[in-house]
């Protein structure tokens, strides 16, 4: 049952390569100087592997961050990382420097962390809860400091920031080296750390005993996992309910302990990405609908129907 | 030797402890038996544990686990679809073959499960400690979920058993204190009132003095006076 799942996400891939305003014929692909190819190969090819490896980014940062969090609602943005991104873009537009913009972002995404683990190494022993807390205090602040750049620029920029945190798949091949890089990042950290995050599972307590640095794995875990999101946030903008949902629902189906649904959860989350984008491609022809909102208004209705059917 | 130096919380009040054999922790509800045993292994952090004179916040986190362990009255797992298998299998930090103790305390067929009664939590946690293997291994009530026969099993395990040198066993049960014939601790609001031998301690004038009449002696077992 679950290789139909796959087969079906294989197919949905395809599919999307060939979903947009240009229409692309087939028969024409193999002629390397076509408009079809053209446009298969440097917007649709790019979009879709970006799609793909920013929903796995997404989901598996989410996982990670519920294990070391023991909370189902955390985020990989549980850390303020996706609030530092939009406030360095923000600042990079109201600049004039839009051209900068991944740079500024990237720096913002950044920063929260750094700052964030400054904040948490303060505490006397490593609690996780108050790591939650400071992450939680530092998306208000940046959120509030993201207001006062609204407020400070004109219409145009104003809006430039909003669409933004709303979420864009507009990708280029570039983008493809981080986004690819980071994925690599991530994975490999996932299984380096592979038995503390076993342990972290079972409880917190129980990892101490087992001999694990508690404070020291959840510290590079969480900083890596969260610059390894901050390039996908200065690059996509904040896309919401991937990281939070997808691995409910992947435990959900699977019935297994996290740890080993770390393919299923980079892999389904790249797929519902994908899958997101198409519809927000084909939905709107005009222009497309804001990923971000798509993300949530499919997301949804299917969590839900899981939480349901799981009583 | 296991050794806590002048401890204090909001609990506990001066807490002068060395141990370097087994030991029973015995008190009221509330004097502060669970909090020292989380103290002394390590999970509730302090600066004035030291094991063979070192401190323990100075030991490599896998060499503490070797010597110290703490096993809880009720499992306590995060994510609910880890099998029982899997808590095992992660409690073996020192590679033993646990086939033996599983068939030992007859819990093969609970392996793939992840959900099991409270009683059948209290063999796997007994296997979870067997399995570790830590010199000084703190069980905190460890018969309190189980039926007469199993408790007489865990009893026997106890007794036999030898991969664990130091075991400090918190417990209600004044039998059991009794037939374990260990060292015996007391605890009261947070204090130690009673820290002497097995022997001592089943003096009826202790006994009556820390228990009242709710303790009385029958043939050769103490019983709660209902």
């Amino acid at each position: 049952m679950k290789y139909l799942y796959f087969i079906f996400s294989i197919l949905l891939v395809f599919a999307s390569l060939f979903v947009g305003q240009i229409d692309i014929d087939i028969a024409n692909l193999f002629n390397t100087q076509s408009i079809d190819y053209k446009v298969l190969m440097e917007l649709r090819l790019p979009r879709t592997i970006g799609a793909f490896l920013a929903g796995g980014i997404l989901a598996l940062g989410g996982m990670l961050f519920q294990s070391i969090f023991r909370n189902a609602l955390a985020s990989p943005y549980t850390l303020g990382v996706a609030s530092g991104a939009s406030f360095g873009v923000g600042i990079a537009v109201l600049l004039g420097l839009t051209s900068m913009s991944y740079l500024f972002g990237f720096v913002g995404a950044i920063s929260t962390v750094l700052i964030h683990l400054a904040f948490s190494m303060r505490v006397k022993y490593y609690d996780k809860d108050s790591m939650l807390l400071i992450g939680i205090a530092m998306s208000f602040f940046y959120s509030a400091m993201l207001m006062v750049l609204l407020y400070l620029g004109n219409l145009k920029e104003s809006y430039e920031i909003v669409r933004f945190t709303m979420g864009s798949l507009d990708i280029v091949s570039s983008d493809l080296w981080a986004m690819g890089f980071s994925a690599v990042v991530i994975v490999a950290i996932t299984r380096l750390y592979k038995r503390d995050i076993q342990l972290m599972l079972i409880s917190y307590d129980y990892a101490l005993l087992k001999g694990v640095n508690i404070a020291k794995s959840s510290y590079i875990l969480l900083t890596i996992v969260s610059v390894a999101i901050g390039v996908v946030v200065t690059i996509v903008g904040p896309i919401g309910f991937v990281g939070l949902i997808i691995p409910h629902i992947i435990k959900q189906i699977y019935k297994q302990s996290s740890d080993k649904l770390v393919f299923e959860i980079f892999f389904y989350g790249g797929i519902f990405l994908v899958l997101c984008d198409m519809l927000s491609r084909i939905l709107h022809s005009g222009a497309n609908i804001p990923i971000g909102v798509v993300t949530s208004i499919i997301g949804v209705p299917i969590f839900i129907y899981l939480i349901i059917k799981r009583s | 030797m296991l050794h806590l130096q002048n401890y204090s919380n909001y609990i506990l009040q001066d807490i002068n402890l060395s141990i370097d054999k087994s030991l029973i922790i015995l008190g009221h509800n509330g004097a502060g038996k669970s909090t020292l045993a989380k103290v002394l292994c390590g999970v509730i952090k302090s600066e004035v544990v030291s094991i063979n004179g070192e401190n323990l916040n100075s030991i490599a986190f896998h060499q503490r686990a070797q010597m110290l362990n703490y096993i809880p009255t009720k499992l306590d797992i995060f994510d609910q679809y880890i099998t029982m298998q899997e808590y095992l299998e992660l409690s073996n930090i020192q590679s033993r073959d646990i086939t033996p103790i599983i068939e030992q305390l007859g819990i093969s067929h609970l392996l793939n499960k992840t959900q099991i009664s409270s009683g059948e939590e209290s063999l796997i946690l007994m296997a979870s400690a067997l399995i570790h293997g830590a010199k000084y291994t703190i069980f905190d009530e460890p018969t309190a979920n189980l039926d007469p026969k199993r408790t007489i099993k865990l009893y026997q395990l106890l007794k036999n058993d030898s991969t664990i040198a130091n075991k400090i066993i918190i417990t209600h049960d004044i039998n059991l204190a009794n037939k374990l014939g260990y060292e015996i601790v007391y605890l009261r609001d947070g204090r130690v009132v009673f820290h002497g031998s097995n022997q001592a301690f089943f003096e009826e004038q202790n006994l009556q003095s820390i228990f009242g009449d709710a303790i009385v002696k029958q043939n050769d077992f103490y019983r709660v006076n209902l």
